[in-house]
């Protein structure tokens, strides 16, 4: 698989998806956390680098003065040519890493599935301490146990908040992802030997 | 659990036929809403199976696509953490609601050096308790009274407002009917002796739970014969929020068949429901989806639902 995406690379995706750069850059970010769960949900090993890959691909026919209309409709079937050469062997290379990882993750959890926990805990607060409050507080009451029926509780925050309902749904779920990947990050790097 | 619910459940656990996968795929990856919308549902299954919320085979097909896959369960690991954080949360924050204001005070109260002083403290808390209950009480009554208020309120604003909708349903109705049997006798008077064969309809009721119930089962299908000419969708709502609606009908991965604005449902005794009538030669064998949009007062459209549902072709 490929290396992280080059600069030059990037420059001319991101031209492509919008003229205005900073535009550009948050639709980069909204198609890179697609692919990344469009891997995911596929069960492909590896989704952030599959998802490097497909850009640097999509990048090099951009390069070869091919036009594409439709940027996120054609990373969809370049991401799904990635998802077959995956399981076919082509990335063959990755699978003993992949049963190595999935070993050791087994031996860990057999080994240490407390201290894991407990690890995961402390991310997750540090985590959440980095958040804003108001973010926080948010998070806290858009997912808590339901007291009260749900889509009521949801429905009072979003009039509160002065939101749709659905931009609240969209506002959560970006803090949560988010979120994760911080806990992720703080959890692989406690846990590196 | 709505019918696109249903489809998207089945994505995430892996059980769509390819052909329906790559359709959905396709779809997210041009349209955010379809995207969040299938990240959203992801994020309530997890943390429903975190806080041990999912039926048994609920749990199983969950543990099947989720426990086998290293990235998925990270993502499980953290949901479970999470849920339990917040949980943690919520328990705290209600037994600090509970927990009696008194005990430091007996505390306190026990601490002191003479019996006069104890004496006086004792009376002093004592007062105090009576004090706070006293205003505990008047607090909730004054609660009681102003929800009982605000209840009063709401029926009666409620009251007028069904009756200023049932006045303009009536009144379209009316129209309707005016419209409806102007036409007939225009098509009595041009009709040729012979009598026509009755219209054959084939009728599909599609039901919008609102709730995002856990529910799997294949989509509703709707079989076109040969002989049939028409075809009645009926949608049935538990909830009518919006005053009025636009409800689109698209194969999918094609086009828009049918698109109507501004419709008002029909009152009836379990919600509301609408009903689309078309030609049948307007729809093809596969599968439909029809969206249900409600317009807000500021005039922007919110989703409502998505009904997903086969047509077969006999």
């Amino acid at each position: 698989m490929a290396a992280a995406l080059t600069s030059e690379a990037f420059t001319k995706l991101l031209a492509c998806l919008d003229p205005d750069r900073e535009r550009a850059g948050e639709k980069y970010e909204d198609l890179r956390r697609i692919l990344i769960r469009f891997f995911e949900w596929r069960g492909a090993p590896f989704p952030e680098d599959h998802t490097d890959e497909t850009f640097n691909r999509v990048a090099r026919k951009l390069n070869e003065g091919i036009e594409i209309k439709n940027l996120n409709g054609y990373c969809y079937e370049v991401a799904r040519l990635i998802c077959l050469e995956v399981w076919k062997g082509d990335a063959s290379r990755r699978e003993p890493l992949l049963e190595a990882h999935h070993q050791t993750t087994a031996d860990a959890n057999a080994a240490d599935s407390a201290r894991e926990r407990e690890l995961l805990l402390e991310c997750l607060e540090e985590c959440l301490n980095r958040l804003p409050a108001e973010s926080r507080a948010l998070l806290v009451e858009y997912y808590q146990d339901e007291k009260r029926n749900r889509i009521e509780r949801r429905k009072a925050l979003a009039e509160a908040l002065g939101l749709r309902r659905e931009s609240l749904a969209n506002r959560a779920q970006r803090l949560r992802d988010k979120l994760e990947v911080c806990v992720t990050k703080c959890f692989h790097k406690s846990t590196a030997i | 659990m709505t019918n696109s619910d249903e489809m998207m459940t089945r994505y995430l656990f892996g059980e769509l036929p390819e052909t329906d996968q790559a359709r959905l795929e396709k779809r997210y990856f041009t349209d955010p809403q379809t995207f969040n919308q299938l990240a959203q549902l992801e994020t309530e299954l997890i943390d429903d199976y975190a806080r041990g919320r999912l039926s048994s085979q609920m749990r199983a097909r969950f543990e099947r696509a989720y426990l086998g896959n290293p990235n998925r369960r990270t993502r499980l690991k953290f949901g479970e953490a999470l849920t339990a954080r917040l949980d943690q949360t919520t328990a705290s924050a209600v037994a600090e609601q509970e927990s009696p204001r008194a005990a430091p005070l007996w505390r306190r109260v026990t601490g002191l050096q003479t019996s006069g002083q104890r004496a006086l403290a004792f009376s002093m808390a004592v007062a105090l308790v009576l004090l706070s209950s006293v205003s505990v009480w008047l607090f909730i009554q004054s609660q009681r009274l102003r929800q009982d208020l605000a209840r009063t309120q709401n029926a009666q604003s409620a009251q007028a407002q069904q009756g200023r909708e049932a006045e303009q349903q009536l009144a379209s109705e009316r129209a309707r009917t005016e419209e409806l049997t102007a036409e007939l006798e225009r098509a009595r008077a041009e009709a040729k002796p012979q009598t026509a064969p009755a219209a054959s309809v084939a009728s599909l009721v599609l039901i919008v739970s609102g709730a995002r119930a856990v529910d799997t089962g294949a989509p509703p299908t709707i079989v076109i014969r040969e002989a049939t000419q028409q075809v009645r969708l009926q949608l049935k709502l538990k909830e009518n929020e919006y005053q009025s609606y636009q409800l689109a009908l698209q194969a999918v991965g094609g086009k828009e068949t049918l698109n109507r604005q501004h419709l008002k449902p029909m009152a009836t005794k379990s919600g509301a429901s609408f009903v689309l009538t078309l030609p049948a030669s307007h729809l093809s064998a596969g599968d439909y989806i029809l969206t249900l949009r409600g317009y807000r007062p500021s005039g922007e459209l919110e989703d409502v639902s998505q009904s997903l549902f086969r047509v077969e072709k006999k």
